[in-house]
């Protein structure tokens, strides 16, 4: 389910009637533009709420550790939305800029939807001198992906690059979701990728 | 008859996945059932999934032990299993073409693997296999019939030093550990990704060191950090914490000794600074991972504020064989101050890319000819680096020094995460500095001011030599920089992140002084710097490179000689790749 995207700081008057804290004049509510949409936007925040409500539990019994929180938000939507921040961030009493830290700081996070397959392209050492250059070329190439972009437009490739992933013996490598193929060329990357968008499933270089 | 057995092993690393080992796995046993072997011949058959032995360049492995008698093939593809089933199994005569060959063998006989020797022949998804193999039966010596000040004791004797990055004793660190008032206290398996086959192939021998750990400075819990991409490494891992917490080798009263003790994952990213130990630990509790100031350490005052000890997870795999075997036993491997073995990763451009576990002190010249098999396309050695990103540059020159914490040290490298990787005369070293530089110029996670904006201005100067505009005095401000960043950045990271430029610099002089001065990359690297030609009289014109070349910049007809456009070339070689004639030349 995809997350309303919505502009500035948003929120609405069903959250903060949950919420156990009153709202806070910076916290979005009294001035904030987007909480006069809330009516409209009740059935589908509810349905979220729940979601989210499920989340917070979880975390409150992990010592709020905020690495953990963001895991299971991305794991859920796939992405980490501003909303999903602010959400947090009232109720836990943690200020926003503490998770956009952490967010920011670990490449995994990404405040952006991902792609519904990911090729990770190493971009080790070992990886390197053997050409995870052109390997990154060759699938950007074959997605269609200008430079800069790294998922295509229907969300079906998301490609990133990795640090070294431990599998150097089998220079340069890719993984595409969980699967790790050795000893890659161009070609067979380009081939993996177009395979892999006709039939989604893995058939041979 | 029925005392006649069967046992198929095939390589199910991360290698051996990529290579098709589930597919060949499946096929054996759809051929044996299908052939009906057990029936046929009265045997009795056994498929066993095991890690990675480390010779990955030929996978799939698989071995075949007929009444003990073993043999081994290599590169065994899905089409080849039904032919071993039937001339093989059934027929019981091996397939000499498909044998592992000589290489396989050198490869091997040259290592010396206490660690990884049950990787590959162990099933790593089985606690009784490695039960079998006398597992977990240290630890239950450690909780059952040792003290946790004798644990520590023997660790000490034996010598066992950190391998994961500084080489700091082992026992040490443990013990100033213990002796820190707090009752709560915590035990960290930092699994890197050198330690990923040894996660895949063995993790009962990091859980069991871990538990061991835990009982000598009296910690109630473990963690294992590790990356999560690593997901073969995960899923080996949480299966075995689950067998061994059934056993009740994990958990309360363990051994029936009163020792509780209990092991949790916690995942981390793979950026390079969450494997420093005090990243690390902001990591697990959840925040960036900033390293902290040192004092206290984290023995002192580490996770959540309590004593911490973190080690590296092969650190933690030499502990049962510690407890087991003896530290005097340990001791005996090794060097006067470096005890034991060290597993490597050997990548580049070596003949058998591979996973090597040598004896401290084995030349490096032995590991690059010996093991390695030499150059790959017979062309000539001309560095090794060692360490991982921010391991020193070593000279073909050098290579016969041998690889030890104390001699690593000496030449501007360290042991760091046993990565190797080795170049050939192809290779560009400024090139390959500026790429660990920039590596380490993206991990840096910008806490210190030395590290952050060191690295940053290292990296333009180097970018700066690399296209041409270098000018001398940039290697005086690099030489300044380095004294800088080493002297007093705040953690590991910055510490040694110029140990590329330093020790490439000192080897490496002139390849510095070709781009700088004569405006030339000698190994025909640097885009900038290298212009690709058509040598007329040896094209025939047959059109390959005007085919590979993807920037349109070859034209010519077929069977004349071909030409170059200088403006569209972007310096790919791409055709430099494919032309069988040698008609192409770099400058
Ligand atoms: C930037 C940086 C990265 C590191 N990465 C790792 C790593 O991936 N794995 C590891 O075991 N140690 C790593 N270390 C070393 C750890 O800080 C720590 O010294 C080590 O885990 C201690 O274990 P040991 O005593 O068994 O070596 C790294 C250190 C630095 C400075
Ligand atoms: S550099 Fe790519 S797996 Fe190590």
């Amino acid at each position: 389910m995809g997350a309303p995207s919505l502009p500035g700081r948003p929120h609405n008057a069903y959250s903060i009637a949950q919420s156990s804290k009153p709202p806070s004049l910076l916290s979005g509510g009294f001035f904030c533009p987007v909480a006069r949409r809330a009516g409209r936007l009740r059935d589908r925040t509810t349905a979220m709420d729940k979601v989210l409500n499920k989340i917070l539990e979880e975390h409150r019994r992990e010592k709020g550790n905020l690495i953990l929180l963001l895991q299971r938000i991305q794991e859920t939507y796939g992405f980490i939305s501003r909303e999903n921040v602010q959400w947090f961030s009232d109720r836990l009493d943690v200020p926003a800029s503490r998770f956009f830290g952490v967010i920011t700081f670990y490449p995994k996070f990404r405040m952006k939807p991902s792609g519904k397959n990911t090729l990770t392209v190493c971009c080790g050492a070992a990886c390197h001198i053997k050409g995870a250059q052109q390997l990154l070329y060759a699938s950007h190439e074959a997605l269609g992906l200008a430079k800069g972009e790294d998922t295509t437009e229907d969300l079906k490739f998301t490609v990133e690059k990795a640090t070294c992933i431990g599998a150097c013996n089998i220079a340069p490598v890719v993984i595409l979701n969980k699967q790790v193929h050795g000893a890659m060329d161009p070609e067979k990357v380009t081939k993996l990728l177009t395979g892999f968008a006709k039939e989604d499933e893995f058939i041979g270089y | 008859m029925s005392t006649s057995s069967v046992e198929i092993k095939v390589c199910l690393g991360t290698s051996g996945n990529a290579a098709g080992g589930e597919e060949v796995l499946r096929l054996f046993r759809h051929y044996v059932f299908d052939r009906a072997v057990e029936a046929r011949i009265g045997t009795r058959c056994e498929f066993r999934k095991v890690g990675c032995r480390g010779f990955c360049s030929k996978d799939v492995l698989v071995d075949v032990i007929i009444n003990g008698s073993k043999t081994t093939y290599q590169s065994v593809k899905p089409i080849m299993v039904e032919r071993i089933v039937d001339d093989h199994i059934v027929g019981g005569g091996p397939i000499p073409e498909w044998m592992a060959g000589d290489e396989y063998t050198s490869f091997h006989s040259k290592q010396y693997k206490i660690i990884l020797g049950p990787c590959g022949e162990i099933d790593p998804e089985n606690i009784d296999d490695y039960i079998r193999m006398n597992g977990y039966r240290a630890a239950r010596k450690a909780v059952t019939k040792m003290t946790p000040d004798g644990v520590i004791d023997v660790v000490t004797q034996s010598g066992l030093r950190g391998r994961g990055g500084s080489g700091f004793s082992t026992g040490e660190k443990w013990r100033i550990c213990r002796g820190q008032k707090n009752d709560t206290r915590y035990i960290i398996g930092n699994v890197g990704e050198v330690n990923r086959a040894l996660a895949e192939g063995n993790p009962h021998a990091i859980i069991e060191g871990l538990l061991i750990g835990g009982y000598a400075i009296g910690a109630q819990k473990g963690y294992l950090y590790i990356r999560e991409r690593y997901h073969l490494s995960v899923e080996r891992l949480r299966t075995a914490l689950d067998q061994a917490r059934d056993k009740g080798f994990i958990g309360k009263d363990i051994f029936g000794s009163g020792f509780d003790f209990n092991i949790e994952f916690s995942f981390g990213t793979e950026s390079f600074i969450c494997g420093e130990e005090t990243a690390l630990m902001e990591s697990i509790e959840g925040k960036r991972a900033m390293p902290r100031y040192r004092p206290p350490f984290p023995a002192e005052k580490g996770l959540w504020g309590m004593p911490t000890v973190i080690n590296n997870a092969e650190t933690f795999s030499n502990i049962p064989l510690i407890i087991g075997m003896g530290a005097d036993w340990f001791s005996s491997i090794g060097t006067a101050e470096s005890k034991g073995t060290k597993v490597f990763t050997l990548s580049g451009k070596v003949k058998n890319n591979g996973l090597v576990e040598i004896p401290m002190g084995m030349p490096l010249r032995e590991i690059v000819y010996s093991i390695g098999g030499g150059i790959a396309g017979n062309r000539k050695l001309k560095a090794v680096q060692v360490g991982g990103p921010s391991g020193g540059i070593i000279p073909e020159s050098m290579i016969d020094m041998g690889l030890d914490y104390e001699s690593l040290r000496k030449v501007g490298s360290i042991v760091g995460s046993g990565g190797m990787v080795v170049f050939d005369d192809e290779d560009c070293i400024v090139s390959v500095t500026k790429f660990f530089v920039e590596f380490l110029q993206r991990e840096s996670c910008g806490e210190c001011t030395p590290c952050r904006i060191g690295t940053k201005r290292m990296l333009e100067l180097l970018i700066k030599i690399t296209d041409g505009t270098g000018e001398i005095e940039d290697l005086d401000t690099l030489n300044r920089l380095s004294g800088i960043m080493t002297a007093s950045s705040l953690c590991g990271l910055g510490r040694t992140a110029s140990n590329p430029f330093i020790t490439s610099f000192n080897h490496f002089r002139d390849e510095y002084l070709a781009h700088i001065r004569d405006k030339k990359c000698p190994a025909g690297v640097c885009p900038a710097l290298v212009v690709f030609m058509v040598v007329p009289e040896k094209c025939k014109g047959c059109g390959l490179c005007r085919k590979a070349c993807p920037a349109g910049a070859v034209t010519g007809e077929i069977k004349k000689a071909h030409d170059i456009n200088q403006e569209l070339c972007i310096k790919c070689g791409a055709c430099y790749k494919v032309c069988k004639l040698k008609a192409i030349k770099k400058q």
